[in-house]
């Protein structure tokens, strides 16, 4: 039984075609040759027996099988060695290769050998790969600028690239085999195992396939930003992971340059921010300013044109007293004559009506000039009546006007009534009626014509003069703030600005001006002719 | 003397005889140039000087409106006695033009002038009156009749004897 059991068990190992079995003598003579050995090498079993060995192996390996030869004929035997065979083509392949020595009964006597040989030839090529591949990820991993370090589901360290190296100044034989967290400052450093240990155990990731920033730690125990991004290498029994890092010193650096110029820059904006708040104000005090100046201008001409018609009342009045102090003698001492006392009749005629004419007028300067003073001072709306409201400017102007031996003629198609803030009002028309004196009649004198009409609903007011006209590259800067031909003479360029500013934001109304060199300039103003102050309820 | 009573009928003194003084003895009137733009001044100072004489001599007033017209007067004679003088005319300063022009190029100082000004523009009162060489500065405001009688009187007294050269720094 046992005898055909090894029978059988010993055939179908010579009839496997996966492997050579090759029975030989100590000559290399060949006993036996299976179906295996008839495939590898070509030759069939009847032409194997003339063959030796010899004919199996490579010229180049033949004292390779002499050296075996003689390790077998010591009852040595070689269970493994690749080297190379050759087939009856003359090819040559890989091969494993295993030999035994066959002995006698006794166990004394190296009767033979018996070999056993495959081809592997496909599995070098795949080794070959294999290591091709794997120095081609060592390329990588050498020459990668991330920093690439696996560790087992333990946390020890397994791989450390160079970039880890340079990042952490540990070298990898120095961190291999060492738990990942010594690249860890607090509280990292302590925590690590237990993140490993809730992965394993809840399968929930905090940072597997999750990058984010975190800290590393050099071996010199300083602490630098890094990005971690973690994969699961292998999953299962014994997973392991890769981390890719990459050090973020230089991006948080720049990020905080960044922040630094981003916040000079938010300082430099608010600076700026806060400068055209000043100049805004400033604006808007030479705006007050103006207005207070031109106040003054208008106390200052007035104080000269009341001046004029008290002193004519001071000197008529005391003339007055002279003439009935002088009467009074005459007829005290009885000296009168009727000639002196009809003289002093007239004289007295002629003084009081002089007194009484000046009087009037210094009420009429003083009365225009309050209500032209108020105006300026108040914001309140009022109904005026246009004509009216222009002649007083007009009257208020006086001085000036006859300084540049200029005249005003007012003209309108009926009557007009605006309801308006008769300050703002005065401004406009005594701003643009000066201009005209200072700027079309600064050489000559002339007539300035104010007209006054109404147009689609709307009140037109037209100031015009036939002076010196606006050089065309002026004429569209007109309204401009700090605008001015005559800062050197004290101008301040704003008059016109502030009439823009009135008649277009206080009065929801249009300005325009044209204008020819030498001919004259004419400003249009259109005012909504029923500005409706808001309604008082109570009154 | 006669009392008089307050009821009775006013009688009047005699009118004197027109033909008693002859006009050879009669003094020549003092020259006197208004210059105003102002009509009324022109008309008050007519009347409060009309019949007012100093040193026996009558005023002859002339009268101008503006700063030109005055030039235009003292180019064509030098014998003022006294210029009325106003600052403010065709321009600010039109009246210290015209004083300007009678001490520098018309080279006369001895014409009183006597400043009469609602405000004399943008040089302060007496800024104004010295160095345009002007005598007097009265403010309009101020000039009562009398006021200008009195100036008027100072004016001619200096007028017809100019204070000696040496005196002058004195005054």
């Amino acid at each position: 039984m046992e005898t055909r059991q090894h029978k059988d068990e010993f055939e179908a190992i010579l009839s496997s075609n996966i492997v050579a079995i090759i029975s030989a003598d100590l000559d290399g003579r060949i006993t036996r040759w299976s179906a295996g050995a008839e495939k590898l090498f070509g030759y069939s079993s009847e032409s194997a027996m003339d063959i030796n060995l010899q004919a199996l192996v490579p010229p180049s390996q033949q004292c390779e099988l002499q050296t075996v030869l003689e390790k077998l004929k010591r009852k040595r035997s070689i269970p493994s060695l690749t080297t190379q065979r050759m087939k009856k083509n003359g090819d040559i392949f890989a091969a494993e290769f295993s030999v035994f020595p066959v002995l006698d009964d006794d166990g004394k006597e190296v009767l033979g050998l018996v070999s056993i040989t495959s081809d592997i030839s496909n599995r070098r090529q795949s080794e070959e790969k294999l290591a091709e591949f794997s120095k081609r990820i060592e390329t990588i991993l050498d020459t990668v600028l991330d920093g690439i370090v696996t560790v087992n589901s333990g946390g020890i360290i397994e791989t450390f690239n160079p970039a880890a190296e340079r990042m952490f100044q540990y070298r990898a034989h120095e961190v291999i085999g060492c738990n990942v967290n010594v690249l860890m400052p607090e509280p990292y450093h302590s925590e690590h195992d237990g993140y490993l240990r809730n992965y394993a155990l809840t399968g929930k990731a905090k940072v597997i396939g999750i990058g984010r920033e975190v800290a590393g730690r050099r071996k010199d125990g300083s602490v630098f930003p890094m990005s971690l991004a973690v994969a699961e290498l292998s999953k299962g029994e014994n997973p392991s992971f890769v981390g890719v890092i990459a050090d973020i010193t230089e991006a948080k650096e720049r990020e905080a340059e960044l922040e630094d110029q981003y916040k000079l820059v938010k300082v430099a904006n608010d600076n700026l921010t806060a400068s055209i708040d000043r100049l805004k104000e400033m604006q808007q005090q030479l705006v007050e300013s103006e207005k207070m100046a031109s106040l003054g201008g208008l106390v200052a001409g007035l104080a000269h044109e009341i001046n004029t018609p008290i002193g004519i009342g001071v000197t008529a009045s005391s003339h007055l007293s002279a003439i009935s102090t002088a009467l009074e003698a005459a007829l005290h001492n009885n000296t009168l004559r009727r000639s002196e006392l009809d003289n002093a009749i007239e004289d007295i005629n002629k003084t009081s009506a002089l007194i009484f004419r000046n009087l009037e007028r210094a009420a009429k300067l003083i009365s225009s000039f309050k209500k032209v003073a108020v105006d300026q001072a108040t914001d309140e709306l009022r109904e005026i009546n246009v004509v009216d409201y222009l002649q007083e400017v007009v009257l208020s102007l006086q001085p000036e006007l006859k300084k540049h031996h200029a005249t005003v003629d007012i003209s309108a198609e009926g009557r007009f009534f605006l309801t308006l803030n008769p300050g703002a009002f005065y401004q406009i028309i005594s701003n643009l009626v000066l201009n005209a004196c200072l700027h079309g009649y600064a050489v000559k004198g002339g007539v300035i014509a104010i007209a006054v009409c109404q147009k689609n609903n709307r009140t037109i007011i037209t100031v015009t003069d036939k002076g010196a006209g606006i050089a065309p590259e002026h004429l569209g800067k007109v309204f401009d703030p700090f605008f001015t031909t005559r800062r050197a003479k004290g101008g301040t360029g704003l008059g016109l600005n502030i009439v823009y500013n009135i008649v277009t934001q206080a009065m929801h109304g249009t300005i325009s001006v044209e204008s020819e060199i030498g001919k004259g300039s004419c400003f249009t103003i259109s005012l909504p002719s029923a500005p409706t102050p808001p309604p008082k309820a109570q009154d | 003397m006669k009392v008089c009573q307050k009821d009775d009928m006013l009688t009047f003194k005699d009118e004197p005889e027109t033909s008693s003084q002859a006009p050879k003895d009669r003094l020549p009137p003092w020259n006197v140039l208004v210059v105003d733009d102002e009509p009324d001044v022109h008309s008050v100072t007519k009347l409060a000087l009309d019949s007012w004489t100093y040193g026996g001599r009558p005023l002859k007033l002339t009268h101008a409106s503006s700063g030109r017209e005055a030039i235009d007067m003292l180019r064509d004679r030098g014998d003022y006695a006294v210029i009325l003088l106003d600052v403010v005319m065709e321009s600010e300063l039109a009246g210290l033009d015209v004083a300007e022009y009678l001490r520098k190029r018309l080279n006369n100082n001895r014409t009183q002038i006597i400043l009469r000004t609602g405000h004399p523009g943008t040089l302060t009162d007496n800024e104004a009156a010295a160095v345009h060489g002007c005598n007097f500065y009265e403010p309009k405001s101020y000039i009562t009749s009398e006021r200008l009688k009195s100036t008027l009187a100072v004016a001619l007294k200096d007028y017809s004897s100019p204070p000696h050269p040496s005196m002058e720094c004195g005054r």
